[in-house]
């Protein structure tokens, strides 16, 4: 099986991006990966594109127009959408590619033009139809994702002995590497108090413990690590990508307590995706979470950073808070987790998300993070999980 | 006033989801002969995959008593097709587990937040007025409330 090497990446610096389409965002990206992969886009065998559900056909369809905008080679193009996970798809499919021995060089690549405010349904007039259960979510039971994502919340806080001032803290810590990142949107260091004095938006979570949507970026150059070597002499490796999608009887197959109902069976508030995306990970990879330096966990919310803690096996069952206080997941802690910034630093530009994850443990195994840098990693990871139960994770290793 | 109210009707938000008053509040739930797990929304084809599928989804009223999982309070108004009333007024969401071993989610009864809800709590369904639709109509779903205050 032909192990797989990262060989080039880039990212739009995200925000609210008022002058670019889709369509210019993956074209800017994809030349940028390129140029730092030391390819030219004759070279890509195979294309990947995350599609952007806001933009209509540019976004549908996003890996077709850019390779429009770029020079059309009549090489295959995939479009794939899986919620926040869709970037973790892309690089599934692109590594089972390299593996198969199909091509040497994928591009993978995803760009976000979203709306602001709460995610709302992509349909519309279809609120009396009981199948369309996205718009009975809305009218029946008014649950925003940030109320749903605030389930954990109020689950951890009974049973785990989560605080206010630890959703804060979640925040806090994020925010001092997201003021070191130049492609952060956020670049302001919060302190508890400043966190714990924005308006409380579903109890109990506050506006700074949310991620905002965004808009942005990303571009992934795979390759065969035989092929890496032509061109790099110690390339970075994408060790494994692990996905997992919802298996009866999860409690919560709709993603994160966006579901009408749970299936009957197990009611442990538990990502049981989630959990298994990332361990599939750790065994593709032959590691555990023993072997990590660092990792990005996606915080949707801040006691979503807190649940992956465990999930992903940093410590045990409800004893995220206590790593979270004693600075172990810090700046200079041990096991420091979202050196990027995260979704708190970041928003959320949902396809290219999980790509921009993946980027910035690439940056730490080539020791390039600037001040955010952590010394001495080889081994990273990371996981995120979206709407439908739709979970990746992966290890990327010097 | 009171002509209005004669002619006002109570309609369900989605027909067979729940029992309408007068009748005694359930949720309305699928159950599979074979397998007896219970699904909702109910379900035409049993969502058990190791289920051979071939048996009868028997329609079945949940019980109407449950326990709060875990909730929020929702402090801005959800777009639609929430039907905010103007002004918006806060309002919690619940996941309650019912006997069954199913946890569903809907709203909370008017008048609670987390100064008087706890996970854990013992919960009633109660079948409330959700908005008024152009009719007139009033459109009825499944709350939670809590039990004992």
């Amino acid at each position: 099986m032909n192990e797989v090497a990262i060989l080039g990446v880039a990212m739009h610096p995200w925000g609210k991006i008022k002058d670019k389409s889709v369509p210019e965002l993956n074209l800017e990206v994809a030349q940028k990966a390129l140029k730092d992969a030391g390819l030219e886009w004759k070279d890509i065998q195979f294309v990947v594109a995350g599609s952007d559900p806001w933009s209509g056909v540019d976004g549908l369809l996003a890996g077709c127009r850019l390779s429009q905008k770029i020079g059309n080679n009549g090489i295959p193009v995939v479009n794939v959408y899986n919620a926040c996970a869709t970037g973790g798809y892309a690089l599934k499919t692109a590594q089972a590619y390299i593996n198969s021995g199909f091509c040497d060089y994928v591009l993978v690549v995803a760009a976000s033009i979203s709306p602001s405010g709460f995610f709302g349904v992509t349909t519309v007039g279809r609120e009396d139809d009981p199948n369309d259960l996205d718009s009975q979510r809305f009218r029946i039971l008014g649950l925003t994702n940030p109320t749903g994502f605030a389930f954990m919340a109020t689950y951890r806080m009974h049973h785990y002995g989560m605080t206010e001032n630890d959703l804060a803290l979640v925040k806090v810590k994020n925010s001092k590497f997201g003021a070191l990142n130049p492609l952060a949107r956020f670049k302001k260091p919060f302190t508890v108090e400043d966190v714990l004095k924005s308006p409380m938006v579903t109890y109990p979570l506050r506006l700074y413990e949310l991620c905002a949507t965004s808009d942005g970026a990303a571009a992934i150059v795979l390759s065969s690590m035989k092929a890496a070597k032509k061109h790099t002499r110690k390339p970075v490796r994408l060790a494994s990508v692990g996905i997992a999608t919802p298996k009866y009887p999860d409690p919560r197959s709709g993603g994160y307590g966006l579901d009408i109902a749970s299936d009957s069976g197990d009611l442990e508030f538990a990502n049981g995706m989630g959990v298994r995306a990332a361990y599939n990970a750790y065994e593709e990879a032959g590691i555990g979470p023993e072997d990590l330096d660092l990792a990005e966990v996606y915080d949707l919310s801040s006691a979503f950073e807190l649940g992956w803690y465990e999930e992903i096996g940093l410590c045990k069952r409800g004893e995220a808070e206590k790593l979270l206080r004693e600075g172990v997941t810090g700046m200079g802690g041990r096991m420091p987790v979202n050196t990027s910034g995260g979704c708190a630093s970041f928003g959320e530009a949902i396809p290219a998300q999980a790509m921009a994850q993946v980027c910035e443990l690439t940056w730490q195994m080539r020791g390039a993070s600037g001040a955010r840098q952590v010394e001495g990693v080889k081994v990273g990871f990371s996981v995120n999980a979206g709407k439908q139960g739709n979970c990746s994770a992966t290890v990327v290793k010097k | 006033m009171s002509d209005q109210n004669a002619q006002k009707k109570q309609v369900p938000a989605i027909q067979g989801w729940f029992t309408m008053p007068p009748q005694e509040p359930h949720i309305i739930a699928s159950k599979c002969s074979l397998c007896k797990g219970y699904f909702f929304p109910p379900a035409q084809v049993c969502r058990n995959p190791n289920c051979k599928k071939d048996g009868a989804m028997e329609s079945v009223m949940l019980g109407n008593k449950g326990k709060l999982e875990a909730y929020s309070i929702n402090y801005f108004s959800p777009p639609p097709p929430y039907h905010a009333p103007d002004p918006f007024v806060p309002f919690g969401v619940g996941m309650v587990s019912l006997p069954e071993g199913i946890s569903i989610t809907g709203q909370i009864s008017s008048g609670y937040d987390e100064k008087n809800l706890e996970v854990g709590m013992d919960m009633n369904v109660v079948i409330e007025k959700l908005y008024e639709d152009s009719q007139g109509n009033d459109v009825m779903a499944w709350k939670f409330k809590p039990a004992h205050r």
